[in-house]
């Protein structure tokens, strides 16, 4: 089974980077005209599992020097390597989109790890010209709820994994929303035409419009929890309380292993936390609506940058389509 | 009987945020923050140190004398020990 007939790469920009890849990444934007060297390249390899030495980490994974890997049953064998190469060994019989899943999941927001950034498990979206950061576990409602900042005209960076610079600079990926069926059928979208995230899921792959956006500030961080109060409130948060939520809602932060690793993490969650107001929003579990949760936010975001004009939030040219 | 020494673990980096030390435990995800006296002591702490030594530091720092400062010093201690952020050496 080979993908493409010739064999040959085939390449996609997510991130600002270029990858070149031997397996076909639909969810990925294709590049027209390819720079001579790719910063990534996806190849097809024999990977045999943790080599010798390796720490083995929670969930599969494994850790060794500049290199990790993880294994998913009946999906295949991934390794990362150096921030430039990610290796990909598909189990027999598994399907495309769902080794592209953990491709475009796990094995990219690793090397993104690798390559010297604060990995997020979260959405962003741009505020005028900056951006905002909602994060949350599995489940807590943060692509519903970046759905609904798309719907009101904001223009959603990435959805699950946002890589942040050195800087401070979220980085853009992929103009996609996962969403559960019933999370569709709430923002009364039809599933007919959207693509299964995969076929065990009831999930889907919602395309988004928005502006052609680039690497932008990261200035608010949202994290979504549960609340047994009866009303929505944003609370912010200070000190080491920031460093313990910046560490649970970092993607795959089993990978955050070893005396330098932490070292180097917290010292990126320190860079990032000197420009950010961090805020939690705490949803009453019964009431909560992506509705309410977002005006909520843009109110605090309103709130909090005294120097920005309403009309300025929302993108001032419409949407290409 | 030979003087108890007190060294803070090596691999535990701290960063400062809002006049407070930060820095994750011994444990994943296990984040504390040190001030004043605490993030003074935390340090010192970079070499060994006896408790007559700190209360003598945190004396000469701060308005109080090394025999006030002591009992709160060494519960500090006996605090950083049990969560393994500093060796205690005998």
């Amino acid at each position: 089974m080979t993908d493409g007939p010739d064999g040959g790469m085939r390449h996609y920009a997510c991130y600002g980077l270029h990858l070149a890849s031997e397996l076909p990444i639909d969810e990925l934007d294709p590049v027209a005209e390819p720079r001579d060297a790719a910063d990534v390249v996806v190849t097809r390899a024999q990977l045999a599992g943790p080599p010798a030495g390796a720490s083995a980490l929670p969930h599969d994974m494994w850790h060794l020097d500049d290199r990790c890997g993880f294994g998913i049953e009946g999906v295949g064998r991934y390794e990362i390597r150096a921030g430039r190469e990610i290796l990909v060994d598909p189990a027999p019989g598994a399907a495309r989109r769902t080794i592209r899943l953990y491709l475009l999941g796990t094995a990219l927001g690793a090397l993104m790890a690798q390559r010297g950034h604060l990995v997020l498990h979260g959405n962003a979206v741009r505020i005028g010209d900056a951006c905002a950061v909602v994060l949350g576990h599995s489940g807590a409602g943060k692509s519903t709820l970046a759905a609904e900042f798309s719907r009101r005209g904001l223009d959603i960076f990435s959805d699950d994994v946002v890589p942040v610079t050195s800087e401070g600079l979220a980085l853009p990926g992929s103009p996609r929303i996962k969403l559960w069926a019933d999370a569709l059928e709430g923002l009364g979208v039809a599933t007919d035409g959207l693509q299964r995230v995969d076929r065990r899921h009831d999930k889907f792959q919602l395309p988004i419009r928005r502006h052609p956006v680039t690497p932008l500030p990261l200035r608010w961080i949202y994290v979504l929890e549960r609340s047994t109060t009866p009303e929505l409130a944003i609370e912010p948060v200070h000190g080491a309380t920031c460093y313990a939520l910046l560490h649970e809602h970092t993607y795959r932060n089993e990978l955050i292993h070893g005396a330098e690793a932490v070292r180097s993490h917290l010292e990126q969650c320190g860079r990032l936390l000197s420009g950010v107001r961090m805020s939690r929003v705490n949803r009453p579990a019964d009431t909560m609506t992506p509705d309410a949760t977002a005006d909520a936010i843009i109110a605090d975001i309103d709130a909090t940058a005294p120097d920005m004009a309403p009309e300025q939030r929302a993108s001032e040219e419409s949407v290409p389509a | 009987m030979s003087e108890t020494t007190y060294l803070r673990r090596p691999e535990l980096h701290a960063v400062e945020m809002d006049g407070e030390l930060v820095m994750m435990g011994t444990k994943q995800g296990e984040y504390f923050s040190l001030r004043d006296v605490a993030a003074s002591l935390w340090q010192h702490l970079d070499q060994p140190r006896t408790l007559d030594e700190l209360c003598e530091l945190v004396a000469d720092e701060y308005d109080v004398t090394a025999q006030d400062c002591r009992d709160d010093v060494a519960a500090f201690l006996e605090d950083l020990a049990a969560k393994s952020m500093v060796d205690a050496r005998s």
